[in-house]
């Protein structure tokens, strides 16, 4: 037999659930735009029915679970691509850097400083014996000079930028993963009573996936609702445990390698990926740089020495041949007999005495520019080379990172149109609850109205 | 398909910076008149303007080494011409000094006049431009004929030549040099003196001797000295001076020809770098508009897409 307090039991559980209910929407409301959260929904299931003759009489309505509307598979998908994103964001925006380094990719500074060079000894054919147009070659021998140390410089800059950014990236990735494995500790006590910590949740996985843009990672759910973390065969987070990364400058290459336990970890994507490109491509910029300014000086002297200068002097470089192995452009320098005596320059390819007029050897100098020096390119070849190098490698990493942009972006858009927020929605939602609420509230109502009717007015007949 | 706040709102941004992001190329395109501003913005045309700027800065700076060389081949043609003149009048005077009946008033004077000229024309050696002898070969640094009074009788018995016999070149064209010096003399070697020539270990000319042995042939009367040998020397050389100018007019010739088709590829390469590197105006306003009309209506639409909520419709 149905009692009448069972009816209101009944009302009053409408009332409990709908306030939960609720009090759902309005976190989803106000947490519409906070990053990462994933909408929740307030699972309603009818409670236990009576058993009654002539059927089961339903007792109402229960919040069996607050649920995270969320689909981990997208969320993999979603770290997937957001690891390639990182590695060619940090790619494009450092081969930008290094692109522009050298000026206008048709006629770069070091491309201007050769045509130059070679345009000075050009007019010195035409006047070997005039202190001016020799002061010219001078001149421009520094300007070229100067130009590449520069270039030099500036890579050296690059580097040390990208040492120091590198090093900031991986502090940022240490205290993501010393938050994934306090999230860890804190998801395992708050589930113990078998309760999903949907917030929580929220927050480990936008740390995991602001991880992911760092590095390629494998994220693997435990029963116990840890997540354990690992980069490259090697545990960053493991439960409630974590290991650092370390930002190790490696004196050989002048790289910040990025280390774990001491040793080196090897990425595959991720902006750590990206930075390892990098620094190849400063490598092979700096390497290309400093081909060119050794093929400078080798080219240069050998045929200057063979000529005569104003001195009736004859073995005497052009460019200095004191620089240092591996660090030709740093350290290129005209030869301290010739820099500001313009009447070492050797001109003459006849000797002693140096016949003034004689242009010979500036005219083997000025036809320098036509040598295939360097692997089957002139000097000028080579420098465009290096930029036109530079500049696919640019173009491929702008590409990939609008390629991977999109595929980020499309896959969060599905992970949206699941997790996301709909105001409409909530809205609706809203007003449906509160609609139940009213009406359990109205059944409380009717039921206090029976048992006034009962309690107070039955058997009172004539009062 | 279930839409997100998100999406709604945040899914605008990437196509709003995109069309921006575009906007802001085409401008700087317009504002630096040139398409290539980075090497990746176009690789294989940035290489193939590399090339052509190479050529341009090339052919530039051969039209100046062909103005340099050409100013000095003017010089020594000016000298030529002007030697030539005076060998005529060299002739013309020995044709006076043949005449018998010449007195000896008139002799001297002619001995006085061929004193002058083989003066002027050895001083022609002295010819220079920008400083640079013209005839010395590459000893530009000093004249090229210094003359000798060995008997010290007043008149010049020598004129000896004081150059070497290396040439100069210029490159005239891409990777093409030119010799453009002109010799005074041969005999140390050089297939042409212009004053003193020697060929086969014989000197055919020697304009300065010629005229020292028609004033020797004058002052003593020796009438078949001028007939039989120095006035037939003398068209010998006359010759010779001609086949000279004939010889710096092909050099120059060949130069003028050169600047002439170094200016016409010079025009061809601009053309091509301007095609691959600069900007083509009407085309970027064109694409600029298309992109701000994609950007407003984008606009547009993204603020009337976030204006609608089911809030403006319930109490």
């Amino acid at each position: 037999m149905i009692t009448t307090n069972a009816i209101l039991d009944t009302g009053v559980r409408g009332l409990r659930a709908f306030q939960i209910a609720l009090s759902v929407t309005s976190h989803n409301v106000t947490n519409a735009s906070t990053p990462g959260y994933t909408r929740q929904r307030a699972a309603l299931s009818t409670t236990l029915p009576l058993p009654h003759a002539p059927g089961m009489i339903g007792t109402g309505v229960e919040v069996v679970s607050v649920e995270r509307m969320r689909m981990p598979t997208l969320d993999q998908i979603v770290r997937t691509e957001t690891s390639q994103l990182g590695r060619w964001d940090q790619s494009a925006s450092a081969n930008g850097v290094l692109e522009t380094m050298f000026g206008d990719p048709t006629d770069g500074a070091i491309g201007h400083a050769l045509t130059e060079f070679w345009n000075a000894w050009q007019d010195l054919t035409t006047a070997p014996g005039d202190q001016g147009a020799r002061s010219v070659v001078l001149q421009r021998a520094l300007s070229l000079v100067d130009t590449i140390r520069d270039a030099s410089t500036r890579l050296d800059r690059t580097n040390t930028g990208q040492n120091q950014a590198l090093t900031g990236y991986v502090n940022d990735a240490n205290s993501y993963i010393s938050g994934i494995a306090l999230l860890n500790q804190e998801i395992s006590r708050a589930e113990l009573g078998g309760q999903k910590a949907n917030d929580l949740r929220d927050r480990r996985d936008l740390l995991i996936e602001k991880l992911s843009d760092l590095t390629d990672l494998t994220a693997v759910e435990q029963p116990n609702g840890m997540v354990d973390i690992d980069v490259g065969g090697q545990s960053l987070v493991s439960g409630i445990t974590s290991t650092p990364l370390t930002a190790v400058l490696n004196p050989a290459t002048n790289h910040v390698e990025v280390q774990i336990g001491g040793a080196p970890l090897a990425f595959t994507s991720g902006r750590f990926q990206g930075f390892v490109e990098t620094f190849a491509n400063i490598d092979s910029t700096r390497s290309g740089l400093n081909t060119l300014a050794a093929a400078i000086v080798g080219e240069v002297n050998a045929v200057h020495s063979a000529g005569y200068d104003l001195t009736d002097s004859t073995g005497v470089n052009f460019f200095s041949t004191s620089g240092v192995a591996g660090q030709e452009a740093a350290t290129i320098d005209l030869d301290a007999a010739v820099k500001g005596n313009p009447s070492k320059i050797a001109a003459s390819s006849s000797g002693p005495p140096t016949p003034v007029g004689n242009s010979a050897n500036a005219l083997k100098l000025a036809l320098l520019r036509d040598k295939k020096a360097i692997g089957g390119a002139t000097l000028n070849e080579a420098f465009g080379n290096i930029v036109l190098d530079l500049g696919s490698k640019s173009r491929e990493s702008l590409q990939r990172r609008e390629d991977y942009a999109s595929a980020v972006q499309a896959v969060v858009e599905q992970r949206d149109a699941i997790s996301g927020v709909n105001m409409d929605e909530e809205i609706s939602n809203m007003l449906n609850f509160q609609r139940a609420y009213e009406a359990a509230s109205r059944v409380i109502t009717a039921v206090d109205e029976m048992m006034d009717r009962i309690i107070n007015r039955t058997g009172r007949v004539g009062i | 398909m279930r839409v997100s706040d998100n999406q709604r709102y945040q899914g605008f941004i990437p196509q709003y910076q995109s069309l921006l992001a575009r906007q802001i190329d085409i401008q700087r395109q317009v504002a630096s008149g040139q398409k290539i501003l980075r090497a990746s913005d176009d690789t294989a045309g940035a290489a193939r303007a590399q090339l052509y700027i190479s050529e341009l800065s090339t052919l530039s700076q051969d039209l100046r080494n062909i103005d340099e060389a050409k100013g000095e081949t003017d010089i020594a043609a000016d000298a030529v011409q002007r030697s030539l003149d005076m060998m005529q009048r060299v002739r013309e005077l020995a044709v006076q000094a043949g005449n018998p009946t010449l007195d000896n008033t008139a002799r001297t004077n002619i001995s006085q006049e061929l004193e002058q000229i083989l003066k002027t024309i050895s001083g022609l050696g002295g010819q220079s431009h920008r400083g640079q002898m013209v005839f010395s070969g590459t000893l530009t640094n000093q004249a090229s004929f210094v003359t000798a009074d060995t008997n010290a009788d007043g008149k010049i018995d020598t004129v000896t030549y004081q150059g070497n016999y290396e040439t100069r070149a210029v490159e005239i064209s891409p990777g093409r040099t030119s010799d453009y010096s002109v010799l005074g003399s041969n005999q140390g070697g050089g297939e042409f003196g212009v004053f003193i020539d020697w060929q086969g270990g014989v000197e055919q000319t020697n304009v300065f001797k010629s005229i020292v042995d028609l004033r020797n042939a004058v002052d003593a009367n020796n009438l078949s000295a001028i007939s039989s040998a120095s006035i037939p020397q003398l068209e010998k050389d006359i010759s010779h001076l001609t086949v000279a100018m004939a010889r710096i007019g092909g050099v120059q010739s060949r130069m003028e020809t050169s600047v002439t088709l170094n200016e016409d590829v010079s025009e061809t390469t601009q053309l091509n770098l301007s095609k691959i590197r600069d900007t083509d105006i009407a085309e970027a306003t064109t694409r600029y508009a298309q992109l701000e009309t994609s950007y407003k209506a984008a606009l547009n639409m993204g603020a009337r897409i976030m204006q609608m909520s089911l809030l403006d419709y319930v109490r």
